[in-house]
């Protein structure tokens, strides 16, 4: 018997979480950066710099959950921040979830599938080490699931309440999540079925017997309300309330995601998510092809809907993930439909397996099978990786293979040598007009916010109009680099310098950002 | 010839109902007047009438004259349990009031004790237990009143304010004066500052008890099989009592409640508590028209006039090993005794005390009884057993709560001059070492339904956290020492905080509702942005979390129609403030003054179903 790896809960979590930052900063050592860590440890090192509007950067920030949790690092390491916050809710979901398949019966050898699975697939390491919000994401759907099962097991109030309490944390951590309670409702109305206790057998019986007797419908949208109350009254009015504090604050309802201050995703950035790919060209004709994709990257999904030994509720779960995330592709596409979004089927599919109750000479066959749709689950997530259709997920690809051979080469690394010019060539009291809406990956890199005079503060606009008085350097992106459009700094100054502004030169330039000297 | 033989001739009583007196009589040792009038045998109407039709006239007792001195060398317990009450004398007789003027032992005894013959007038039990309380029960009322004073003055709300804390308090009050006229806005972001990280602290503690105390919905302190072993003659006898003021209404539902009860007749010893003036409540006992099962023990006049006095008075006469305390409209679960005994057989001797949960019956009947129901749902299901769970000092609920009789005793029962003595006992007992715990198992009250009602009940109780929090802090460090860390935060939260919650709450919501609907511009001037922000974040995440852990017990319940009321606790919240302001005047103005809460306004007698 395998007990003792499993007594030991927080050894486990911290090997995976070692494991993926030790990963994480390999990859941050051979040039590899996700933007949006950059983001977050961007606006981190804002609130630790005491720089700018603290209010909104601390209260708009979003998703607010990983920016807090990157906060948290930011005590140890800028850089490393994201990847560290990433490492750790990876470690804390996966060793939770080998904890519960091996409580459920999984055997050894299937448990060491699993573990294969969340340790090589490119997915998951890309999740971990990215420092962006998809690890987030997993873990608060990881726990919203699980404990959605635990409610079916013991019917007890505390763990559908430990749903709508991660729910809300899912919603601060990726705010389109708040459509899943448009996918729950089959689920709920059926729970709320089942607890009346009916005689009749079939379901299908027991919803024409409700729905045709006054007081047994009264009673089923009594309970399916209070079932629907108890499970997305914080979630909603947690979000309610934070775009009322946008609006109360900003004058913008939308602010935290329209706002490239507040949000790395917001609209005038995301034109640089779709990249193509083999993935994409193959099965970008038609949204069933997404559906398709997550048998494919989740056998064990469809063998679980199936085998659901009688349980419908559990069926119903599983339905509606798959629902939500066809959704999502539906009104997000493409950006919201990546690997992340994938696992959560795969994650649904290995809580689900935990709760099928099976007999004891079926136990044999069920190890099997999850162990086989682990290792196919983790050669798909290869093969998806190989030919990925987001441009993030292929740009940790290509991070990933050449960081294997030992290649240096990305946009990263162009924007290094910007912050090593600025850190070598530049004074340390020689401060650089800047828009952190465009430049923050470069803010971030060098670490020390104030050495740039950013939007946010209050001296900002006057050193638009009058940059020498208060600013030594100008740094604008170039035209061809994404949501330079933004950048006020960049429409204002080009238009200046080539209209024969001779208060500026030139001094050093990369493929994304030039960086001017004013006299 | 006995009374059973007399009520047998007359057909009062059946044979088989006679043949169990006797055992009765014989089992618990008490006199048979007593069995036949107070364990559901026989109503004093009829009672009366067969003895008269036996010969025996009823006479009207309190209308005699009375030797004081004669009265002097009597006691009380006898008279109490023998239902006689020797009056003066007369001639060369002494005049004795009987109930049972059959009762040879009693007669004895008074022979002996004056050495006169005796001249007996029948009389109605009630005027003789009446007589005897008020005219010899001087003594239990003064150690009723003063017995915790003299044990442990410190423990004892008689000195609502102590002279340090009166400095203490003036010196917090005259800072802040001071700093609102010399720095004004300082001190608003200084004062912000403090109650947001209050709110925000109190909150989340708050909502992490609720989760503990919600973790543990299936645990069953006492199991069914457990009780299922349980044998009556192993059970012991069990004290019942009934502080009543003017509720004379309410008498009829009392016996039916108590009837409902599963515990052995002979095992129970309930006392229903009848102030000396409330001569209605007497009246309804005596006009009763079937049995009653209870015992009456009248008691005399003496300030402070609050429950805690009388419900200290009771215990004096309390039989049981075990006691509790209903409320007169109270409907306990019907194995409530057996499942108290049970966990206390289970439990070590440091467990004084077991609280079982309240709720109400009438809770569809208005916006107040849903509120209410919510607020106890909440309270009793989620919070009490969360603080069970971290052993932190359990405010216990004003009645259900079941006791060690020894123990009670030993700690000095309930505080007199308290007007929550039950919040109150729950901590001295915590700081005694004495540990309090919570059976699954509810007793279903009356919720109260009318507006000014409400507001003097709820303005009692939140003056009686006052006066405890006052009474338990006059030496913090002491408190702290004697309950640890863990207890003493827990006193500040549960016993400090939520008086001074309500105080603040309406300000609150006023400067949330100028910084909504009006010009957000002059409150920035007084706050900055960031106060501001975390103040009102504060403030919206508590009232949504309070909201929604309200909505957790209720359906926990399966009160699922009662759920969406949970998004009115503002306006709930709005009226507990100003039963705050009230309870706060009356804490300097009439610190001891009992507000009476009027019951038996509901006309929903019966326990509504989850939905």
């Amino acid at each position: 018997m395998i007990t003792k790896p499993f007594t030991y809960y927080p050894f486990q979590v911290l090997f995976f979480s070692v494991y993926f930052a030790l990963i994480g900063i390999f990859l941050q050592h051979s040039g590899y950066y996700h933007p949006q860590a950059l983001f977050f440890s961007e606006k981190a090192s804002l609130v630790y710099g005491h720089q700018g509007n603290l209010l909104n950067v601390l209260g708009l920030t979003y998703p607010a959950v990983p920016f807090y949790f990157t906060l948290f690092f930011r005590l140890f390491n800028p850089l490393w921040a994201p990847i560290f916050g990433t490492s750790l809710v990876m470690g804390l979901w996966i060793a939770d979830l080998l904890k519960i398949l091996f409580k459920s019966g999984a055997g050894k050898v299937p448990l060491m599938c699993c573990c294969l699975l969340f340790l090589l697939n490119p997915g998951f390491i890309y999740m971990a080490v990215s420092g962006s919000t998809g690890a987030y994401v997993l873990l608060f759907f990881y726990l919203m699931i699980k404990h959605l099962f635990l409610y079916f097991r013991y019917n007890t109030t505390y763990y559908l309440s430990m749903v709508g309490i991660f729910f809300v944390f899912l919603v601060f951590t990726n705010y389109h999540y708040l459509w899943f309670c448009l996918f729950l409702m089959p689920l709920l109305l059926f729970i709320a079925l089942k607890s009346l206790n009916l005689k009749r057998e079939h379901t299908t019986q027991q919803i024409q017997l409700v729905f045709n007797n006054v007081s047994l419908r009264r009673k089923i949208l009594r309970r399916t309300y209070a079932i629907f109350i108890i499970i997305f009254l914080l979630p909603v009015t947690g979000f309610l309330f934070f775009l009322l504090l946008n609006r109360l604050h900003i004058g913008q309802v939308w602010f935290f995601v329209q706002s490239p201050y507040s949000s790395y995703n917001s609209g005038i950035l995301g034109g640089q998510f779709f990249h193509g790919g083999q993935w994409m060209d193959i099965f970008q004709n038609g949204y069933f092809i997404i559906l398709i994709s997550m048998f494919i990257l989740s056998p064990l999904f469809g063998i679980v809907l199936m085998q659901n030994g009688g349980r419908t509720n559990l069926v119903l779960t599983l339905f509606s993930v798959m629902a939500l995330v066809e959704f999502m592709a539906v009104k997000y596409s493409p950006i919201s439909i990546g690997f992340p979004q994938y696992s959560l089927i795969i994650l649904a599919s290995l809580v689900a397996w935990c709760n099928i109750q099976v007999s004891t000479n079926q136990i044999k066959k069920w190890q099997i099978l999850l162990g086989c749709c682990a290792l196919f689950s983790l050669i798909t997530g290869i093969l998806y990786f190989l030919n990925g259709p987001l441009r993030q997920e292929a740009d940790f690809t290509n991070a990933f293979t050449l960081a294997i051979n030992d290649k240096k080469e990305s946009d990263f690394l162009q924007d290094q040598n910007m912050v090593n010019y600025l850190r070598d060539e530049t004074a340390k009291k020689d401060l650089v007009l800047t828009d952190d809406a465009v430049s923050f990956q470069i803010v971030a890199m060098y670490g020390q916010t104030r050495k740039f005079l950013l939007p946010d503060e209050s001296l900002f606009g006057s050193a638009l109009e009058n940059p020498q008085s208060y600013a030594k350097y100008i740094l604008i992106s170039n035209p061809n680099k994404p949501g330079g459009a933004y950048d006020v700094v960049d429409i204002r100054y080009p238009w200046l310098y080539a209209n024969g502004w001779n208060h500026t030169e030139p001094v050093y330039s990369t493929a994304n950002f030039r960086l001017f000297k004013l006299n | 010839m006995t009374v059973l033989d007399i009520l047998l001739e007359q057909h009062a009583i059946r044979d088989d109902q006679a043949e169990k007196i006797t055992r009765l009589a014989v089992a618990t040792g008490l006199p048979l007047i007593k069995l036949i009038l107070n364990y559901g045998f026989l109503t004093r109407k009829d009672y009366g009438i067969a003895m008269e039709k036996r010969g025996y006239s009823m006479s009207r007792i309190r209308e005699e004259p009375i030797d004081k001195d004669i009265l002097r060398k009597f006691n009380l317990e006898f008279a109490d349990r023998h239902l006689v009450l020797p009056l003066r004398i007369a001639g060369d007789r002494i005049l004795l009031a009987m109930a049972d003027p059959t009762d040879q032992e009693s007669i004895r005894y008074i022979t002996t004790l004056y050495q006169k013959p005796v001249e007996i007038l029948t009389a109605n039990d009630l005027d003789i237990v009446w007589l005897a309380h008020v005219h010899l029960g001087e003594k239990q009322v003064k150690d009723a009143v003063f017995s915790l004073l003299r044990k442990d003055p410190e423990a004892s709300a008689i000195i609502t304010f102590t002279t340090s804390q009166l400095v203490i308090i003036c010196l917090l009050l005259a800072i802040l004066v001071s700093g609102m006229v010399l720095r004004f806005r300082d001190t608003a972001i200084l004062m912000n500052i403090l109650i947001s990280t209050f709110f925000l602290v109190a909150i989340i503690f708050k909502l992490y008890l609720s989760l503990k105390g919600s973790q543990f919905e299936l645990h069953q302190p006492v199991e069914r099989k457990e009780m299922a072993s349980l044998k009556n003659d192993d059970l012991p006898v069990y004290t019942i009592l009934l502080p009543v003021y003017k509720e004379s209404d309410l008498i009829k539902k009392l016996i039916w409640n108590l009837q409902s009860l599963d515990y052995p007749m002979e095992k129970l010893d309930v006392k229903l508590l009848i102030e000396e003036d409330d001569s209605m409540t007497l009246q309804a006992v005596q006009d009763l028209d079937f049995p009653a099962v209870f015992e009456v023990i009248i008691v005399p006049y003496h300030l402070p006039k609050t429950k805690p006095k009388a419900c200290n008075y009771g215990l004096h006469f309390s039989r049981g090993e075990f006691l509790t305390i209903y409320d007169a409209e109270d409907l306990p679960d019907s194995d409530q005794l057996k499942k108290v005994v049970t966990l206390f057989r289970k439990l070590p001797d440091k467990y004084i005390c077991v609280q079982c949960a309240l709720n109400y019956f009438n809770r569809g009947e208005n916006f107040l009884t849903r509120m209410f129901t919510l607020e106890y749902s909440y309270w009793f299901d989620y919070m009490l057993p969360g603080l069970d769970t971290l052993d932190i000092p359990i405010p216990l609920g004003g009645t259900s709560n079941h006791f060690r009789t020894f123990n009670l005793r030993e700690l000095g029962a309930w505080d007199p001059f308290n007007v929550t003595e039950d919040a109150d006992l729950g901590l001295r007992a915590y700081a005694r070492g004495f540990k309090v715990t919570v059976a699954n198992s509810t007793t279903y009250e009356e919720a109260n339904n009318a507006f000014f009602n409400w507001i003097r009940q709820r303005s009692r109780w939140i003056k009686g956290y006052m006066q405890t929090y006052l009474v338990h802090m006059r030496h913090p460090l002491k408190l702290l020492r004697r309950i640890g860390f863990r207890g003493f935060l827990g006193f500040q939260f549960f016993i400090g905080a939520p008086s001074l919650t309500f105080l603040i709450y309406p300000i609150l919501l006023i400067i949330f509702l100028i910084y909504l609907v009006f010009d957000m511009q002059a409150l920035r001037s007084f706050f900055p942005d960031w106060v501001n922000y975390l103040a009102i974040g504060n403030f919206i995440a508590g009232n949504v979390l309070m909201i929604y852990v309200n909505m957790l017990a209720v359906f926990k319940r399966r009160l699922y129609d009662l759920i969406i009321f949970a998004v009115l606790n503002p306006i709930y919240w709005i009226m507990h403030s100003i039963a705050a302001y009230k309870g706060l005047w009356q804490l300097v103005t009439r610190p001891f003054y009992w507000e009476k809460t009027n019951h038996g306004l509901s006309k929903m007698m019966n326990i509504h179903s989850g939905e």
